[in-house]
Parts: C-alpha cells; sequence; structure tokens
C-alpha cells in the first residue's frame, strides 16, 4: 500500500520509505506496476491550515511603529497601531473551543 | 655469442650472451635475472587491479543485516549486500553472512533450507547478484565483439551433486545455464567456468541491470535449460540439478565470486575494505546513528528552503535512492512537510510557504537507510 505526498516522493506505509519517481528506482518501478495491477494509491495528507495566530502575525503591522509613536509620544501614531491591529484581529477571530 | 636454453633436471635457463636472463625452476616459477615484463594484457582481460566485476564477492559487506539470517518471502530480500534472495513461493529459505569460509576468505553466503520442499515446475528459487551496466559495457555482449569471461567462485553444500545457475540479461530474453559439480559434502570446492560472450539480445550498459548472475537452491525444468550454451529465453538454472530446498536443513555456502574478461579464472582479487564498501554504498547505504538538524526556512520565488535532517552520503548512488528513515522521527516548524532527495543528498523536514521565514528541525533515532539497487 502506497501514499502520495505534496512533494515528490511516494510514501511506502509498511515501512515508511520515501520513494523518489525516478525509473530506475526499483522500489518506483514495484510502484508502477502495482498501479498498473489496478491499485490505487491514498490520497496525500492535507496540509495542517495555519492557525489565527499564524495569520495574524503575518499582517501586524511592524512593532515599530507603535514605539517609534510612544518614543515621540505621537498619540496618532499609537491610535493608528491599534486600529490596524484591531483591525487584523477582526479578520482572523479566534477560532471556537472544539 | 647468441642466446641459448640450459636445461637441468630442476631447472630450465634462458641465456643472451652469457648472461641468465629468465628461469623456470621446477615449480613452475618463472624468474627474471633483470628488467620487468611488458606485455598488452592478462589472461586476455586487463593487467592488474578491479579485474572482478562482482561487487562484494567475498561477503565481507552486510549492512542491512549485520550478520544477522534473513528469511526469503518476496523476493526482494538482501542477505548481504550486493547478493539477494529470489523465490517463487515464500520462507523456503534463509540467507546469511557467516564466517564459514575457505582458507584466504574470512565471509560467505549461506543458504539454509527451512523444510522438506518439492519446487513446482515454474518455481524458482535463487542466490542473485545484478551487475550494473555501467560496469560491463566493455563486454561488448550482444555484438560479434562479445568478451568471453570466467566466472569462478567457491562453494560447499551438505548435499553432492550437480548444481545449477544462470546468467541473464536485464529481462530474461537471453539466459546461459551453468551447472557445476560438488563431489565431497561439506567440503569447500572451486568453481571455474568460462563463458563465451553473448553476440545476439539487448544487454544494456547503463546503469540498469547489465546481467544478472543467480545460484539456484532449486528451480523448477520450466525455468531450467541445456548447460552451457546461450539460448533465448528465461532459464534461471541448467535443468536436473539439485534442489537445496529438497531436504530439510540442507545447506549451501557461496563465497569468492568473480567475474573477469579472458578465460582464465585469476586469484581472488581482495579489495581493500574501505573500496569494497564504497561500490557497495553506490546501491546501498544505512546508518544507525542519531540525525538532527534545523535552522531559518526561507520562502522565495525560485525555491522554497527545505531545513531539517541533511545528508550527503559517501558515493553517489546509482539512482535517485528511496529513502527509509528509522526509529523515532519528526519534524516540527514552518508550515508544510518537505524533502528533496537526489543521488548525492537529501534533506528531510519542513518548508516555509508563502512568503517571509521560519524556523523548522527535524531528527530521526534510529537513523536512516537509501536504497538504489538494481
Amino acid at each position: 500500500m502506497y501514499k502520495l505526498t505534496d512533494y515528490d516522493s511516494i510514501i511506502r506505509i509498511e515501512d515508511g520509505a520515501s520513494i523518489p519517481k525516478d525509473k530506475a528506482n526499483s522500489d518506483y518501478v514495484e510502484y508502477l506496476k502495482w498501479l498498473k495491477a489496478g491499485n490505487v494509491a491514498l490520497d496525500a495528507d492535507k496540509p495542517t491550515p495555519p492557525t489565527y495566530q499564524e495569520l495574524r502575525v503575518r499582517e501586524y503591522p511592524p512593532v515599530a511603529d507603535y514605539l517609534d509613536g510612544i518614543a515621540k509620544a505621537d498619540d496618532l501614531q499609537v491610535q493608528r497601531y491599534i486600529d490596524e491591529c484591531l483591525a487584523v484581529k477582526l479578520k482572523y477571530p479566534k477560532e471556537k473551543q472544539k | 655469442m647468441a642466446s641459448s636454453i640450459e636445461t637441468t633436471s630442476t631447472t630450465t635457463t634462458l641465456k643472451n650472451n652469457g648472461n641468465t636472463y629468465m628461469s623456470v625452476d621446477a615449480d613452475d616459477a618463472v624468474t627474471f635475472a633483470t628488467g620487468g615484463i611488458s606485455v598488452s594484457s592478462l589472461n586476455g582481460g586487463q593487467l592488474a587491479g578491479m579485474r572482478n566485476r562482482i561487487i562484494n564477492g567475498d561477503m565481507r559487506i552486510d549492512q542491512r543485516n549485520a550478520g544477522a539470517a534473513v528469511t526469503i518471502t518476496t523476493g526482494n530480500e538482501y542477505s548481504v549486500d550486493r547478493f539477494g534472495g529470489v523465490t517463487s513461493v515464500s520462507s523456503k529459505y534463509s540467507l546469511q553472512q557467516t564466517t564459514t569460509a575457505p582458507v584466504g576468505f574470512v565471509n560467505s553466503i549461506k543458504a539454509t533450507s527451512l523444510s522438506a520442499y518439492t519446487v513446482g515446475t515454474s518455481g524458482q528459487n535463487l542466490i542473485r547478484h545484478h551487475v550494473e551496466g555501467l560496469n560491463m559495457g566493455d563486454l561488448n555482449w550482444g555484438t560479434s565483439g562479445a568478451k568471453t569471461v570466467t566466472l569462478s567462485f567457491q562453494v560447499r553444500s551438505s548435499l553432492t551433486g550437480t548444481f545449477g545457475g544462470s546468467i541473464f540479461n536485464y529481462n530474461g530474453s537471453r539466459s546461459y545455464p551453468f551447472s557445476y559439480s560438488i563431489g565431497s559434502a561439506d567440503t569447500w570446492t572451486t568453481i571455474s567456468l568460462t563463458i563465451t560472450g553473448d553476440t545476439t539480445g539487448t544487454w544494456l550498459a547503463t546503469n540498469g541491470v547489465g546481467m544478472t548472475i543467480a545460484f539456484t537452491l532449486g528451480t523448477g525444468s520450466g525455468l531450467s535449460g541445456t548447460a552451457g550454451a546461450w539460448m533465448a529465453g528465461y532459464n534461471s538454472s541448467a535443468s536436473s540439478t539439485v534442489s537445496i530446498l529438497g531436504t530439510s536443513g540442507a545447506t549451501l555456502y557461496i563465497t569468492g565470486v568473480q567475474l573477469e574478461v579472458g578465460t582464465v579464472a585469476t586469484p581472488f582479487e581482495h579489495r581493500l575494505y574501505g573500496t569494497e564498501l564504497a561500490l557497495c554504498q553506490r546501491y546501498y547505504y544505512k546508518t544507525t546513528n542519531i540525525h538532527e538538524g534545523g535552522g531559518l526556512s526561507l520562502s522565495e520565488a525560485a525555491l522554497d528552503s527545505i531545513v531539517g535532517l541533511s545528508f550527503d552520503y559517501p558515493s553517489t548512488m546509482r539512482a535517485t535512492p528511496t529513502l527509509t528513515l528509522l526509529g523515532t522521527t519528526s519534524r516540527t516548524g514552518a508550515s508544510a512537510n518537505a524533502e528533496r532527495v537526489t543521488d548525492n543528498h537529501f534533506v528531510w523536514g519542513r518548508k516555509k510557504t508563502g512568503s517571509s521565514t521560519a524556523t523548522a528541525g527535524a531528527y530521526c533515532t534510529g537513523g536512516f537507510t537509501l536504497s538504489a539497487e538494481l
């Protein structure tokens, strides 16, 4: 039994071997024979979706903007940083407890 | 003064102008007084090292099993490096590296019959060795210039009689069954077979199977042919040979397998261990050490950098190998599993998808294997 992957290999389930798609590789030749016999490999594992924290981190404004606003006593700049952060949080709300 | 030949009861001496330049003693040993020998070839083959086309012919290297016995079930199992089993029925024999060996050798491969089994007409049970095409292209097999080769090996068995084997090409369309005799049980016997090169058929000179050499432990009549002649089609043994599998507990030991150009079986070519190991590692590599790695994964348009367990092979492998990690494995960080395996390097771990960077790491506690066997 085999399982596909998102990268350029096939997993042989019995021993976890990672078989490259190289026709000079005897394990890959065996896999092709197995397919030709009518067998079907399992689908690749679905990649884990990013968490809301990871999504938020990607889009938060640079924290340096906030510190710069503090250093300059620029309340507008500080508030702009806070508003942008809140907008990102709104865009990616916390996941509900399962 | 002319050249002369002088003969005594023990020595023949060749002289030139009164000076001895060559003598042959009672043991047929030749001594040259001065100078050296200039020849273009020895025994029709190359002059010195790397005569033997067989890798691990003295059965010293056993990366997979470290001397443990392997029961042949599917026919894809290997015992010592480069020597594996072929079977048409599961679990009728085992293969094992042993220290039972003739003088001048340390190891042999041992086949043991696990039951008293009658091989069917189309059954076969073999010890098999593939020679890569790149290592035999110069033999010019499949052409009118096909070179003669000599196969030699040392063998012993608990049984006596006429035993069999065969040489065949990559797709089994050409084969040369051979037979050899063991007259005394449990006694090492040296076998030498000179084989005229095959002038027809297709013999690969690529990184595929050039030729296969098989020693049978029991082959049915449907896959057996006349010994000592090339024939069309697949035969893995000569006809009417001893079946090891017919006797429970019967054994066959083989070592010192050598295949060389020419008609003479020269003494076995003992290569340095490191050299032999490197030759084996073109086809298989195993480590049992812990391996780990990690770092910063950078995602770019051209190439996502994979971070994790990374390894450069000691030998460039025959083809992109199958990678099997051993023990407990883990890869974490970044955003997706990834690996890249080539014929000289692999990295197994995680990569960052999308823009920016992330850290990742991977490990395996039991090492790994790489297989690019034929």
